[in-house]
């Protein structure tokens, strides 16, 4: 027994001297606030004191403990009551989904005793190693420089102002103190472990051996299961058509990571089992890692029916396209490409499950409970009532959380066993067997005549769909509808495939598709406007999308578009970053100041395709408003804007709404957190229901529509033309919810299929914005300084602009990695230091804009803004660097390497 | 697993002869990472943390349990820039020279500054008492070293010289927890200019022909810089990776050497 002190408190742990802190914190004392990422010492989220010293948890060995004091997050509040470091972090939005900050909470306060007052830099270098995948890091910066010195929280606004507030996250606290429970922190006890059999190749066929004589061979293994143990359907996926993805392979497996088996047991006796000697036989077949290998002529076909491995191909076209090129004065065209992008949020994949009967309920950290519970129901050959998925706090998603991962294992072991049972993914499985961003290999021409005014484009990307269908489709189809950005020609063609491969599935990644194909078009026109002779900011100003005008689909917006704003509110900014990098390269002769522009846009919701939310409000017996949340908030912020939306629909204070949900037994289906669609969609279905209950309330105060509602003190009270009427609430029924007023409200945009040349109307709103980079190259080196981004965007209403402005800033830090550092390579970047994120020092100076264009269709003129913040950073960059050493680089990531190539092939 | 914690270093080794397949803990950046994995399974460990004698450091020599935290604050300019550079505080905190000279990566951020110093690594086993292994002796392949089984590392020893100038610096993909791509030290001492090179071949190396072409300049002229740094290029033996190619590295090793050149020359 080792003895030690947590947070002032004497603790003991057995076992073996070289278990690590983290894990004696979580599973022995469980202090679940000390978050894991990585095991490795990579991430950071682990970060402790241990006698005053900042540790990673993870390579702290439990014999080094005897007689140490270890402080974690838990020993950083008082119950509920935060220290000034928590607050000023709540009120400067530098938590987002929560999973890194209590690493970042350690590291700050390690600072903050030796410097009350640190400087920007101070607290660069005293956090850089927790890494952080929703914030880009400079809100933490402003909340550790201001933390000393801050003081209360601002009050929640009063009734009606809480749209356009300032209001803290509603669901912070638990985010600071460490009790938010992400998918591993809270395993009911005595719950089995699961671990995960997988293909060492990137193609395999394989023979599975004595299972039972390995059961029986194993003290602590309890079962082992393969494809034949799947009861109902051995197939998921996210698209009804595209169902293809088996949970165990069955003869094949196709990418590196894919499950064949997993064994179940007693977690002290197999958290350490060795893998490798499961008893199992591979052949290793002649793996296709890239469309190249597996569109060449008799390349071996992954999937049966889909010919020549193509998943599906997409196709918009409007106007006569040789005719507008033959009307061109300037006609450019390059390819370009972009590698496989790790989604790298912080939490691996992880949850726990239990068999009710014949129910199942499953707890794990998800973006889409209804869907999991569809596809599980399928998977165990169940009715999707039979399934209740609970979504965990969600520890980062970004888009591969909308797929299967421990679910499916969760399910069948806890069916077949009658146990409790739970999973974590290591960081090297969550990589190798999560989704990816789909590689691209982009091909695009463009047209304009002298006077600067685009013509026609022709696009055409190749997409890297990996092993299975995932989010394929929706990439294929989604790119070409944005491949000509927010721009008017009088002709275009966009023409996408997606290709199997032996790659790891490529699924949902912020932008499904249309980051890529922006590199390509941001890109050349960059090119363009240099030939035409134009100022690069002048010339996207000139082409604007605008009000009235189709788009490439053929759709009109008669308000709302509010892109040329975004350009245009960036012109002084631009004009001084030219003027400085002018200045800068006459005084240095080496290095080269470099100005970047890109526009976006983004269709808000699944594309030409039903996409409803259903929200329910009720009144509880003692006068709260309960807000059934099914809108699941992965970090960006549903449950704070949600809050926001029902009070100044209803009226009331945000203080007096208490949030249900997301769970698939209690809360209606409020679709996925994908798409950008949250804000959008199910705010106004947060509006409707809102709106509904306010007038059944009324109603029954036979007051008017102007009546006024105020919760509190046990009892709702109606004030109308001079009167009060107080509501009887217990004189009411209880229904099974324990509410005695209820409302639901659905909201559904109307939308149009694409039709055979992809016109129609696949969105009902489009966000739109305008991202500026200024950057430092260094010609010698080739390595790139980012100095400044302003970043422009029209958001409609910003419901929160805090929320806002760090999915701003958020989206804008993936950018940064997925120009400069990102690429996956399966077996060979498989965690958090060969794979590499943007850091605290990667990330510069950022300044946000928000334009409000107040879309008729929002709630309270809201869009959604989750992708679009990322789309514009790649080119931007991208194009900043071209302008500093002039020619381009058009292969992703620009990595020092590539840049010099650049350089050096002037 | 058995467990043994060394109070000095006559037990470690000791312990090292018992058991020649023991793992020694120090920091445990390196050894705990691949126990988490299941990369590595140790049936034994001596743990090394309370053995005085390996924190010690002075002006001849740097006890190998050293942590870079305290070398942030080295007297010698290079190291402590290196220092600075290795992972991050946590890292810093924990991780000790003798961990990164024993681990004998590629990109051990403190190897090019004991090849240019021409460092000795000091080990000890109670078979052959203690000895000193010359730098390029010790380092032999990529994480290979000619460390016998029954040895452990206890300093790295300094030579007796005056160290005029010296300069660190490295390349990575980005700013912060880097794992450098290319890492240089440039040191001017008594008997010349030395520059020795990290992550340009499988051990950390100097390139002695541009010590040598430098080392007949009486002072070195820009045209003179520019050819040491060509022969720098020449000299390393890169390779491609995933974090890098052997183009950009050899590259990037004479643009380093070159700038660290000027820098000692300025100062």
């Amino acid at each position: 027994m080792i003895r030690f002190r947590v947070n002032g408190k004497a603790a003991r742990a057995g076992g073996s001297r070289l278990r690590r802190l983290s894990d004696v914190l979580r599973e022995d004392l469980r202090l679940t606030g000390t978050k894991v990422g990585c095991d490795a010492g990579d991430c950071g989220s682990c970060s402790v004191l241990v006698d005053g010293v900042l540790v990673n948890a993870c390579t702290v060995p439990l014999g080094r403990l005897e007689g140490s004091e270890v402080t974690t997050v838990e020993g950083l509040a008082d119950g509920d009551t935060l220290g000034s470091l928590q607050r000023s972090f709540l009120h400067h939005g530098a938590a987002q989904c929560g999973i890194c900050t209590p690493g970042m909470l350690m590291a700050a306060s390690a600072l903050l005793r030796e410097h009350p007052r640190p400087s920007v830099r101070q607290v660069e270098d005293a956090l850089g190693g927790v890494l952080c995948r929703c914030t880009g890091y400079r809100m933490i910066v402003d909340a550790v420089v201001a933390a000393s010195d801050f003081e209360q929280l601002a009050a929640d606004p009063p009734p009606g102002k809480a749209v356009g507030a300032r209001v803290v996250r509603v669901d912070g606290i638990p985010k600071l103190t460490g009790t938010d429970a992400f998918g591993d922190d809270a395993p009911p006890p005595g719950a089995l472990l699961i671990r995960v059999v997988r293909s060492p190749h990137h193609r395999a066929r394989f023979d599975i051996g004595d299972v039972e004589g390995y059961v029986a061979a194993h003290d602590g293994v309890i079962a082992v299961f393969v494809a034949a143990d799947v009861p109902g359907r051995n197939r998921f996926g996210v698209i009804p058509r595209f169902v293809d993805q088996p949970v165990f392979a069955e003869l094949e497996t196709r990418h590196r990571g894919e499950p064949v088996a997993m064994v179940v047991g007693d977690p002290e006796s197999i958290s350490h089992l060795d893998l490798d000697r499961f008893p199992i036989v591979w052949h290793e077949l002649e793996p296709m890692m890239s469309p190249d290998d597996s569109l060449a002529p008799g390349a071996p076909v992954l999937h049966q029916g889909r010919h020549q491995n193509v998943l599906v191909r997409g196709l918009v076209q409007r106007g006569a396209l040789a005719e507008a090129f033959a009307g061109s004065d300037a006609v450019i065209e390059a390819s370009y490409s972009t590698p496989s992008i790790e989604h790298a949020y912080i939490e691996p994949e992880a949850g726990h499950a239990k068999r009710i009967g014949d129910r199942l309920e499953i707890t794990v950290t998800t973006q889409t409970p209804h869907l999991d519970r569809t596809e599980i129901a399928a998977i165990m050959g169940l009715d999707p009532e039979a399934v209740i998925i609970r979504p965990s706090a969600v520890g980062g998603g970004f888009g591969s959380k909308l797929d299967l991962s421990v679910q499916p294992f969760l399910a069948i072991a806890a069916w077949h066993l009658d146990r409790t049972v739970r999973i974590v993914y290591t960081r090297p499985e969550s990589m190798m067997s999560t989704t990816k961003r789909h590689p691209s290999q982009i091909s695009v021409r463009v047209g304009a005549t002298s006077d600067g005014m685009l013509t026609a484009m022709e696009f055409s990307g190749r997409f890297d769909t990996g092993a299975y269908a995932s989010w394929g489709p929706t990439v294929a189809n989604r790119a070409p509808v944005h491949a000509g950005g927010p721009y008017s020609y009088q002709a275009y063609r966009a023409t996408t495939v997606a290709v199997h491969t032996n790659q790891p599935p490529s699924g949902a990644f912020r932008g499904f598709g249309v980051p890529q194909s922006a590199i390509a078009q941001e890109g050349i026109f960059d090119e363009l406007a240099d030939a035409l002779g134009e100022d690069r900011l002048d010339f996207r100003i000139k082409n604007a999308l605008t009000a009235g005008r189709p788009t490439l689909t053929g759709q009109v917006f008669e308000s709302g578009v509010g892109f040329k704003e975004c350009l245009e509110v960036l012109r002084p900014h631009w004009d001084r970053a030219l003027y400085q990098s002018a200045e800068f390269d006459r005084s240095h002769s080496r290095r080269r100041q470099g100005v970047g522009v890109a526009g976006m846009w983004y269709g808000c919701g699944n594309t030409g395709l039903a996409n409803p939310s259903t929200i329910k409000i009720g009144v509880s017996p003692a006068a709260r408003v309960v807000l059934f949340q099914g809108a699941v908030d992965i970090g960006q912020g549903a449950n704070t804007v949600m809050s926001q939306i029902c009070a100044d629909a209803l009226g009331v204070e945000i203080g007096v709404i208490d949030q249900i949900g997301a769970d698939t037994d209690t809360t209606p289906d409020a679709g996925k957190t994908s798409a950008s669609r949250q804000t959008f969609i199910s705010g106004n279905a947060v509006f409707a229901a809102s709106l509904k209950l306010r007038s059944v309330l009324l109603t029954m105060a036979q007051a008017s529509e102007s009546g006024r509602l105020e919760f509190g003190a046990g009892r709702v009270l109606v004030y109308d033309r001079g009167e009060v009427v107080e509501i009887d609430l217990a004189s009411l029924d209880i229904d099974d919810d324990g509410l005695v007023v209820v409302a639901t409200g659905s909201f559904d945009p109307i939308t149009t299929g694409l039709d055979e040349n992809g016109q129609g109307s696949p969105y009902a709103i489009y966000g739109f914005g305008a991202q500026m980079v200024e950057l430092v190259v260094d010609l010698d080196l080739g390595t790139v300084e980012l100095l400044k981004i302003t970043a422009a965007h029209d958001v409609g209403r910003a419901v929160n602009p805090t929320l806002v402005e760090g999915q701003i800033h958020g989206g804008i830090a993936q950018g940064i990695g997925m120009a400069l550092m990102e690429e996956y390579l399966p077996g060979r970047s498989e965690n958090l230091h060969d794979y590499l994120i943007p850091t605290f020092g990667d990330v510069p100076e950022i300044a946000t804009i928000l334009i409000e264009s107040d879309d008729p269709l929002g709630p309270y003129g809201a869009k959604g803004v989750g992708e679009h913040t990322l789309v514009a950073t790649a080119p931007a960059i991208l194009n900043a660097i071209r302008h500093a050493i002039g020619v381009p680089v058009r292969h992703l990531p620009a990595s020092p390497g590539r840049v010099l190539e650049a350089i050096r092939s002037r | 697993m058995d467990f043994v914690r060394a109070k000095d270093v006559a037990e470690a080794i000791a312990a090292k002869a018992e058991r020649p397949d023991a793992e020694f803990l120090a920091g445990g950046t390196d050894l705990m990472v691949a126990v988490n994995l299941d990369d590595h399974r140790p049936q034994s460990v001596i743990g090394l943390r309370h053995v005085a004698e390996l924190q010690q450091m002075d002006d001849t020599r740097i006890g190998a349990g050293v942590t870079w935290d305290r070398l942030e604050r080295a007297p010698q300019r290079a190291l402590a820039q290196a220092a600075r550079t290795v992972g991050s505080p946590q890292i810093r905190a924990a991780g000790t020279i003798g961990g990164n000279v024993g681990t004998a990566s590629p990109a051990g951020d403190g190897l090019a500054w004991i090849a240019a110093l021409d460092a000795g690594i000091e080990v000890a086993s109670v078979e052959r008492g203690r000895r000193i292994v010359p730098w390029a002796e010790f380092f032999v392949g990529v994480k290979r070293t000619s460390l016998a089984a029954d040895e452990m590392i206890t300093a790295v020893v300094l030579p007796d010289e005056q160290i005029e100038a010296q300069e660190f610096a490295k390349v990575g993909s980005r700013n912060t927890m880097v794992i450098s791509t290319v890492s240089c030290v440039v040191a001017r001492v008594g008997s010349g200019y030395r520059v020795a090179l990290g992550s340009v071949a499988p051990t950390p190396m100097r390139a002695f022909q541009a010590e040598e072409m430098l080392n007949d300049e009486t002072s070195p002229s820009p045209a003179a810089i520019a050819e040491f740094g060509r022969l720098v290029a020449a000299e390393v033996r890169p390779i491609t990776d995933h974090r890098s190619t052997e183009a950009y590295r050899r590259h990037a090793a004479g643009v380093l050497a070159g700038r660290l050149l000027e820098r000692c020359l300025s100062s």
